[in-house]
């Protein structure tokens, strides 16, 4: 008996045992039990439980109780283990039937981040919809169904209109028929049709907590909206019609209804007026892009009282412009640390402006990424103050960027990289010859409206490094989204 | 013969908690192998994600 079990695979002697040990394990050790046979039968492949099986054998009888106390401790301790790593499990999977491509980085920051001049543009361009005479739906089907066209057209549909877009019905008719349907809060009747007298686009909330743009005219017009706004803001009319020029400034720059805000930029002249017209209003949105972890993160090193003073400074005015810089910020909050995504700076001409605004944003947005010193903007951000080797040599060495957005202030760095402060064939040869595997997926994205810059820019680099070598460094155009910070 | 029935009786419950024990760590080792490639699934949606993102970036900057 014993000869044979020896001989036989082991492994077929376990599986035989554990059925055997699972149909009929009350009588197993009664029919076949000696110790011999236990001995060489040992249940499992696991070497470790074989030994402790063995060690268990060789133990004197009034060891085996706490022996087995143990075992069963282990196995507890196993099974937490096990239910630790399920629940981790199902979280992974959860998280991999999330819809793909809604909250990603760059559609996010695109969100912020606008670079349109135009009003129908900017909202066009960021998943709002804009019914032009071509798509324009029967004036009572599209009063009747709004809420429908809505849902299709998604959370982030803001309705425009374009002047006597039905002419089959005045302005005011159109109104009182959206008021009618329960799409605009009668509440704000007044403030529209003063606007509608005065020529002016209005934005309000409907009832169902949408926002409408009507735009009755041909101006460009935006205001400011939050969800918890349900009056309209209509900028003063002071004399006649106001221009396009006038209104322009009232550029909506970002739009996120997953935080039911929609920002606005404001020239300086326009804002301080905005202000002391309805400061409550403007101030619920420069305080809340702001929440006490961003202030201390913006507020974290350097220690030196003058740079920290300035930050303070940096971080007030940030507060009263309230945005674009805090809110890429919040943004990339959201990134995973581990996915290695820098953010650098295309810095402006003047050292002050980049220092003043700039520098606190950025270095929030770095050192929540925890990137590493040498990746700090400082470093290398300031075109102007740091030589082009040590700029492109701090990007290509860190091994903690993968990914590098340029968010661009604008016009002026873009000059600068055009005029040879960083001049293009240098970057070419420059990452051509220093870039790693790592920068694999890195490209140029080009084509911006960099007053004429980007041609010379984007395409030369674009032809001449970044497609051939396959690199991907995406630049993000956000002039509208960083002046703000710094025009107020 | 009551010692005996003892003996017996412990044997069974180590064969019993080692067998367990083993069971555990195997499905546990199953587990972490599915938390591997769901990882793997989860960076390359995120992988084609970004890269869906920069397309999208190009034809908003076009």
């Amino acid at each position: 008996m014993i000869y044979k079990f020896n001989r036989i695979n082991r492994k077929i002697i376990k599986e035989k045992f554990l059925i055997f040990h699972h149909e009929n394990q009350e009588n197993f050790f009664q029919k076949e039990s000696s110790q011999i046979i236990l001995k060489d039968l040992k249940p499992f492949n696991d070497e470790e439980s074989n030994k402790k099986f063995e060690e268990f054998l060789n133990l004197p009888e009034n060891e085996r109780p706490i022996f087995l106390e143990n075992l069963e401790q282990e196995l507890n301790l196993s099974k937490n283990k096990l239910q630790e790593y399920q629940t981790k499990l199902q979280e992974l999977k959860l998280k991999n039937k999330e819809p793909k491509n809604t909250h990603n980085f760059f559609q996010q920051l695109n969100n912020t981040i606008l670079a349109q001049k135009s009003f129908y543009d900017t909202f066009s361009k960021r998943g709002c919809h804009t019914f032009s005479t071509k798509n324009k739906p029967k004036i009572d089907n599209f009063i009747n169904n709004i809420s429908k066209q809505r849902e299709n057209l998604g959370n982030k549909t803001i309705l425009c209109f374009e002047a006597n877009f039905y002419p089959e019905k005045s302005n005011s008719q159109f109104l009182e028929d959206l008021i009618t349907k329960g799409h605009i809060d009668p509440e704000n009747k007044g403030d529209i049709e003063i606007a509608l007298k005065n020529g002016l686009s209005v934005i309000t909330i409907s009832k169902d907590g949408y926002p409408v743009v009507i735009n009755f005219t041909t101006d460009l017009a935006a205001i400011t909206v939050q969800e918890t706004i349900t009056s309209v803001y209509i900028p003063e009319k002071k004399e006649g019609k106001p221009s396009v020029s006038q209104i322009v400034d009232l550029e909506i720059n970002a739009f996120d209804r997953e935080q039911g805000i929609i920002l606005a930029s404001f020239s300086e002249s326009k804002k301080k007026s905005l202000i002391s017209k309805n400061n409550d209003q403007f101030s619920i949105f420069s305080q809340q892009n702001l929440d006490s972890n961003d202030k201390n993160n913006l507020l974290k090193t350097p220690k030196e009282p003058n740079v920290i003073k300035e930050k303070q400074n940096a971080l007030s005015r940030l507060e009263k412009a309230g945005l674009g810089g805090t809110e890429i910020f919040k943004k990339l909050k959201k990134i995973d640390p581990e996915k290695k995504i820098g953010v650098i700076l295309m810095a402006p001409t003047n050292y002050s402006t980049y220092d003043n605004w700039l520098r606190p944003v950025f270095d929030g947005i770095h050192n929540n990424l925890k990137i590493k010193p040498q990746m700090k903007c400082e470093k290398y951000l300031t075109l102007k103050h740091a030589k082009k080797e040590e700029y492109l040599a701090a990007i290509l060495a860190s091994p903690f960027v993968k990914k590098i957005a340029f968010v661009g202030h604008g016009g002026e760095s873009m000059i600068e990289l055009a005029n040879g402060v960083l001049h293009e064939d240098e970057i070419s040869s420059f990452i051509a010859k220093n870039a790693d595997k790592n920068w694999q997926k890195l490209k140029f994205i080009t084509k911006e409206t960099c007053g004429g810059v980007n041609d010379t820019f984007g395409n030369s680099i674009a032809e001449k490094i970044s497609w051939n070598k396959g690199l991907l460094v995406p630049f993000i155009y956000a002039q509208k989204g960083i002046r703000q910070i710094h025009s107020s | 013969m009551f010692e005996k029935d003892n003996l017996e009786k412990y044997r069974k419950k180590a064969i019993y908690l080692l067998k367990e024990i083993t069971k555990t760590n195997e499905e546990i080792i199953k587990t972490k192998k599915e938390i591997i490639l769901e990882q793997e699934k989860l960076e390359n949606n995120q992988e084609k994600n970004q890269l869906n993102s920069m397309e999208f970036l190009l034809d908003f900057m076009d």
